[in-house]
This record gives structure tokens, sequence and C-alpha cells, in this order.
């Protein structure tokens, strides 16, 4: 039966954890979002990274709003300085009107950075016990929006892992769901393929825009893409350009019609498989794909890398068994037999979608047990301007 | 031309029927032999595991194959049986301005 | 008085801390830094979202602000706690620290085997950097390089600064000093919703890593540049509820707003200083003593912001 076990919400999506997310509206609050994650560990508690950068406050304003208010979000507790401009009210505002419940707690009100630790401790821990008291119902599986990457990628991620998870989100997108291919700047080289196979013209010039955009950016900002794609570690795993990686990279979203380009953390409005525009970066594409909705990502690795997304289980496949064994604690699913011939992309497919569900359901991933929860807004501007 | 048993864990990937390179999952010695569409394929360099070693003689500037799609230009001559990865293949995309 | 007891680092000078300091060469291993600190309470550590994804030189720069915190004369020695894959290779950022004359131990999270490994090496690494302690020296107010920033503002924080900084230079101290102006391009763009529109606004042309004239209005950033800069100290002018801080340096928060009186993230209160002479004499003396060891507020609450600052956008 395609269903899990999960915790449907009056927006009318589910989710698949029943979080209270402690969230910094600005780095200066990192260390009390910490403190308070220290005395509550069943909170999620953000470290907050690339805040609102000048003349992108309204980006960032819109991409918190949709993080902390992902439907595993069963309350967001925000952190402000209390200062004029601080942005907590409107950020409360927007996450208010989701109808998810959402407190403001700024330095100013509490009185002091003790108070204001001591006041957020004592209403997560109030929150998070009412969470832990809803109980799971079924829901169909058509309501997951799974986000799937590949980070610290091999030669191997082409055929092992991403073709694996493809199948999953065949399967996924057959069953009604839908799914989030991201990171653009590694589709460079693979976007004529996507276009070939969007569902509409405009969604076809919509894949090759947004993907040449980056290309373009890159030029434009008089740097070259070889020195950064692909990384050391890809390259020593047998990935020499960025078209090999993208060709591999794409096989991650299965083989059904894009519907759809979205913006960063934005959420789609349609369903089936999704191109999200975000940068290749690990944790600002997964950061992303929380703000849109999603609520598990599926993340393949070559190299094996522990980040996951600090609001959505994150489940990690290996592309092979070597690296699957010597980082055993870090790994999920190990799609390594497909290499060897010793399984076939459909029964590493059936293991993913099978983990889906059950993850879905409440079984925890390797990457919760560490208590990995990353995030990372995307930078939107230059720190400074030399000519300025 | 030395030759040698085959050597049976030797697997080698080849994605596309148009491909220029296959994929040595376990990597491969000077020497050692796959079999490739029913024929003898003999390594003429050392190929580290996972990465592509070519599977015809290529010119400089020609495109390179993988997946059925090009994934860049041979920035040498490359003899089959050799190691294809950054000291012979380039990224035809993503360069910075001349 | 214009002495004070620091740690001598050779080279590097003097420093007013003797820190062992954790930080990750790319962002994949901040959770495991956050653990390795957990079982060492006696460490500082760092972490940020950079060392991977990034374009040539801003990389580059990346990984020298890295480097240069790392060898801050208030740390005794730094433990690189690497991933393995990243562009950011952590024997690479630990070469640019021992260039820098800093002491550096390397921990590699995909070579050791996964977190708990990496744990557990790192823990020995840190015990044995534990063990070795610095020499204390006394030294005078010259070997200072104090940091001094101020919010903007309404203009009186910047005005407190001007002051302080002068004072500071009369006392023998070397100062670097910088007023983080608000965001006052928030109109530009102001709907922006591309990301490209901001970067290009910086104009075109060839990225170039250059620590000496990289600068930043971020707070977390501008700490980080002082600290890779060699400030040992540093005070923090401001009106807003900011409790910002750093992992190797002592920042003395200094109010200059009524509304912060009293409050348990700031040192010293100026609000209310009819005397601006006096008042600034004070502080000179209160940041002495705190190179002295004197503990500030941030420092008391563990403050450890950082930022790197950027020229180019993640890929």
């Amino acid at each position: 039966m395609d269903e899990f076990l999960g915790y449907p919400r009056r927006q009318g999506n589910a989710g698949v954890r029943n979080l209270v997310v402690v969230m910094p509206t600005s780095e200066v609050l990192n260390r009390c979002a910490e403190l308070v994650g220290e005395a509550v560990p069943d909170a999620v508690c953000i470290q907050h990274f690339n805040a609102a950068a000048p003349g992108a406050a309204g980006f960032h304003l819109r991409v918190l709003a949709g993080y902390v208010s992902n439907p595993n979000v069963f309350a967001a507790l925000l952190l402000a300085s209390g200062d004029p401009g601080d942005g907590g009210e409107e950020l409360a505002e927007l996450v208010a009107r989701r109808g998810v419940h959402v407190e403001l707690h700024t330095l100013r009100g509490a009185g002091g950075l003790g108070a204001l630790v001591e006041r957020a401790t004592e209403r997560a821990r109030s929150l998070v016990a009412a969470a832990g008291a809803v109980e799971r119902e079924a829901v169909p599986m058509s309501q997951l929006l799974v986000g799937t990457e590949c980070g610290g990628s091999d030669a191997l991620s082409g055929l092992t892992a991403n073709p694996a998870l493809g199948w999953a989100v065949d399967r996924l997108v057959e069953a009604g769901g839908s799914a989030l291919l991201c990171e653009l700047p590694e589709l460079i080289g693979a976007e004529h393929l996507l276009a070939r196979r969007a569902a509409d013209a405009t969604t076809a010039d919509a894949v090759v825009g947004a993907v040449r955009r980056w290309e373009e950016l890159v030029r434009r900002l008089g740097v070259d893409l070889r020195g950064a794609q692909p990384t050391p570690g890809n390259q020593a795993g047998g990935l020499t350009t960025v078209e090999e990686k993208s060709l591999g990279g794409m096989a991650k979203g299965g083989s059904t019609p894009v519907v759809e380009v979205v913006g960063y953390g934005v959420a789609p409005q349609r369903s089936g498989l999704v191109l999200m525009d975000t940068p290749g970066h690990d944790v600002e594409q997964m950061t992303g794909m929380v703000a849109g909705g999603a609520q598990i990502v599926v993340f393949t690795t070559g190299r094996g890398t522990p980040t996951a997304a600090a609001l959505a289980p994150t489940i990690k496949v290996s592309t092979n068994t070597a690296m699957a064994r010597r980082l055993a604690e870090h790994i999920d699913v190990d799609a390594g037999g497909i290499a060897t011939g010793r399984a076939t992309r459909q029964q590493i497919g059936e293991q993913i979608w099978d983990e889906l569900r059950a993850v879905a359901s409440g079984k925890p991933t390797r990457a919760e047990r560490f208590g990995q929860a990353d995030f990372a807004m995307p930078r939107t501007a230059p720190s400074w301007y030399a000519d300025a | 031309m030395r030759t040698r048993e085959p050597v049976a864990e030797v697997t080698v990937i080849v994605l596309s029927a148009a491909d220029d390179v296959a994929v040595c999952v376990d990597g491969a010695a000077v020497g050692d032999v796959a079999m490739l569409g029913g024929e003898p394929f003999e390594f003429v360099e050392a190929i580290p595991a996972g990465h592509k070693v070519a599977l015809r003689d290529l010119a400089a500037g020609d495109a390179v194959r993988k997946y059925g799609e090009s994934i860049g230009t041979a920035t040498r001559a490359v003899r089959r049986g050799a190691h294809v990865h950054v000291h012979n293949l380039a990224s035809a995309r993503g360069g910075a301005p001349a | 008085m214009t002495r004070f007891r620091g740690f001598d680092r050779g080279a590097r000078g003097v420093g007013v801390r003797d820190h062992v300091l954790l930080l990750p060469s790319v962002g994949c291993t901040n959770r495991t830094v956050e653990l390795i600190a957990r079982r060492c309470p006696s460490v500082r550590h760092l972490t940020h979202q950079h060392g991977c994804a990034q374009l040539g030189d801003d990389l580059a720069l990346s990984r020298q602000v890295l480097a240069a915190v790392a060898a801050n004369p208030n740390v005794r020695a730094a433990v690189v706690v690497g991933l393995g894959c990243e562009s950011n290779q952590a024997g690479d950022l630990a070469a640019a620290v021992g260039d820098l004359g800093g002491n550096v131990e390397v921990a590699v999270l995909q070579a050791l085997g996964g977190i708990d490994a990496t744990v557990a090496a790192a823990e020995q690494l840190v015990a044995r950097l534990d063990a070795t302690p610095a020499t204390r020296v006394h030294a005078d107010a010259s070997a200072l390089t104090a940091g001094v920033i101020a919010d903007a503002g309404d203009g009186s924080a910047a005005r407190l600064h001007a002051a302080v900084v002068a004072a500071l230079r009369d006392a023998g101290l070397r100062v670097i000093a910088r007023v983080l102006r608000q965001p006052s391009h928030t109109t530009r763009a102001a709907a922006a919703d591309r990301v490209e529109e901001l970067w290009l606004e910086r104009g075109t042309g060839a990225l170039h890593a250059d620590l000496a004239a990289a600068e930043s209005d971020n707070p977390s950033e501008a700490l980080a540049l002082l600290a890779a800069r060699g400030a040992q100290v540093c005070i923090h002018v401001t009106a807003a509820a900011t409790p910002v801080g750093s992992p190797v340096m002592p920042v003395l928060k200094v109010g200059v707003d009524p509304s912060l009186r009293g409050l348990d993230f700031v040192d010293v209160d100026m609000s209310d200083a009819h005397d601006a002479t006096a008042a600034v004499a004070t502080l000179v003396d209160a940041l002495l003593a705190v190179a002295d060891g004197r503990e500030t507020a941030a420092e008391r609450w563990g403050q450890r912001d950082f930022g790197i600052p950027r020229m180019a956008p993640s890929m």
C-alpha cells in the first residue's frame, strides 16, 4: 500500500516528523539557539549561516518563512534581537499566515541573553512535550515531496546510486508524489536532455534558461568553473568534467517529464518531477528544498559525507560498497552492488522506496542519530564592493 | 605484444554503444585484459578505480562521449586502452572568457 | 597600566588567550567539530558553511581567512577537521597555518572512517595539545593590536568609536578600526529575487584573493577579519542588542544606548558618558584588563560568531 504514518497538517499537506524548531533570525543569536538545544535535545536548534545581505532582505525573509513552515514543523520558536528592523515580526507574521504555530522571542523583550535562553528553553521543552503527544496517522505517499541530492560524488554516482534513486523517484511520481531535482550548476552539460523531456515548451525553455544562467553568471564574474567543478574528491573518484558529473547527476531525477521549474525555496505548484533552482553547495541546496516543502531528502554519495538537512530526515545512499562499509555509521542504503552485478537498479530502487516509507513513518536515519542539522542560506551578494 | 590471460575481475562498464570511454569499477593494471563484446580489450596504462579507459584511439580536439553524450574534448591524442582524465580531457563548458 | 601578561608565540607575537581551536576545513564537518567540542570542554571551536562549491579566488580567500584565524596569537594550536573530498583540502589549510607560524594538527573524516573515529582521533590530538603549556610573558601595550568596531546606527556609536580609537593609539596600541555600515543599499534591487543581480553589481572581471583588501559590514565577518589580521582583543561599540563575540578574541561590548544598560551581554555602559575623555580612559584600562585575562561577557556566554567575506556565490 502506498502509505506512510505521518502528521496531517491543517494546510492540507503532511509531515514525516513533528518538530519544534528554534530559529535564530540572525547569526548573532546562534549561541542562544545552541544553549537552548543543549537543554532541550529534542528541539531542532538551527545554526544560522549567511544571513541576509544588503538588498536581499526580501528573498531571505521569503525563504526563511517557507523554511520554518515546512510540513515537518509542529511549532517554530524565532529568536531575534528586538531591535527595529531585525525582521523578527515580519517573519513571525509570514509564518503565522501559513497556519504554523510560531512564537517570537527577543533579546530586548526577555531583558538579556540569560533570560532569553531561559524563556526559549522553557517554551521549547513545553512544545516538544506537546509535539510528542501527537499520534501518527495514515497518509498517502502522494503527499511526499522528496528532495534529491548528490554530494561527494564519484564516477559510480551516475552508474549506481543515482539511477537507483531515479527508479524510486519514478515510483513516487507514479504514486502521485513529487520530487525535486536541484543543484543547477551540476546540470551544466545535461540540461538539453532534461529539456527534451519537459512537460511542455515553456518548461523546456525554463530548464535550459535556468541552467545556462548559472554558466553565464560564472562567465560574467570572470572565473573559470573548471577550478570549482568537479571538486578534488569528485576527480579522485574518477569524474573529470562538469558535463560528466551532470550527466550522472541527472539520473537522480528518474525518467518522468520535468513538470515545473521553481526558484530557490519556492513550493512547487504541480506534482511530479520539479526542477528547483539551487546552487550545488550541499547544504544551501537542502535548505532550499526544505523551504519549498520537501519532507525527506535522499542524498547519494560516493566519497561519504555526513551532512543532512536540519528539518528533513536525510537518507544517505552510497555509490560503492567499500565506502558503505568504511563509513557504515553514515550510510542508510548501499547501491554499490549495481556496479558488481550483485544487485539491479530496480532492486536498490525498491530498497530506497522501502526506506522512504519507513523513514517517513518514523524510522530514524543515520544522520538523525548524530544530530546532523545543517542549514545555510545561499550567498546573495559580495561582502564588499571593491570600487564602493 | 605481451599477452596475458584475461583477468576475470576487471569490471568495465560501457554505458552506451556510441561511447568513447568505459568506467573501470575496480581499476586495472597495465597488461590486464577485459572481455568487451566478446573481444579481448587490453589496458595499456594503469587505471585507478572508478576512472575511465579509452575504448578507441582519440585525436586532440575530438569530442569524448560517455552516456551517449559529450563529456568534453580530448586535449591530446589518446590511445585505446589508456587512462582518460584531467590530463587529456577538458570540459567544453563553464570556461572563463579568453 | 601599560603592561599585561600574555602568552609568548615567538614570531607570531604575544597572545592574550591560550586557546586550542577546532575548525572545519569545510561546513560538512561542522557537526563533527561540535561533537568533538562537547567532549573537550576546554577547546574553542568555530563553524562555517564555506570550503566547497566556491569559485577560484573566492575559495582562496576563504582559506586565507581560516588559516590566519588559526594562526592568531591567541591560538596555542589548531586542529583542522577535514572531510576528504572538499575543495578546501585540510592538508592545504594546515600548510597555510604552518606558513603563518601557527601550530596545527589535522583529522580527516573520510580517511578515519566516520564521525566516531574522527571524534576519538581529535580528542587525542586535543589532549596532547592541551598538555603543552604556553610560556607567559610580560608585554606592553605596543604588543597589542585592538580591533575596534562600531555599528553605524544613529551615529552615537560611531562618535564614541572615533574617540576610543584615538585613545587606544595614544596608549600605544596598534588599532584596526571599522564602522559597520547599515545596509544602505537595501534599496538596490529591492525586489531582487534573482541571486545573480547583486553579484554582478560588484562589476565583472577576475576575482583576486587579497586578505588585506577584504572588508565586510557583517559583524561575524568583520570580527573574523580582525582575528585574521592579528588582533588579540576587540571592542564593539553599539546601540543595538547584539551579543556577537569571537571564538578566538575577547570582544568587549560597549553599549551607547540607555536601553542596553545592565543587560548581561554588555560589558560597559557608556550611554550616559558626560565626560568622554574620562570614560574613554576607563575603557582603555578595561581593555588592558581583558588583555591581562579578565573575561568578557561574550566569552562567558561562549559567543563564537564567525563568518568569511565572499566575493562570489556558491556553485
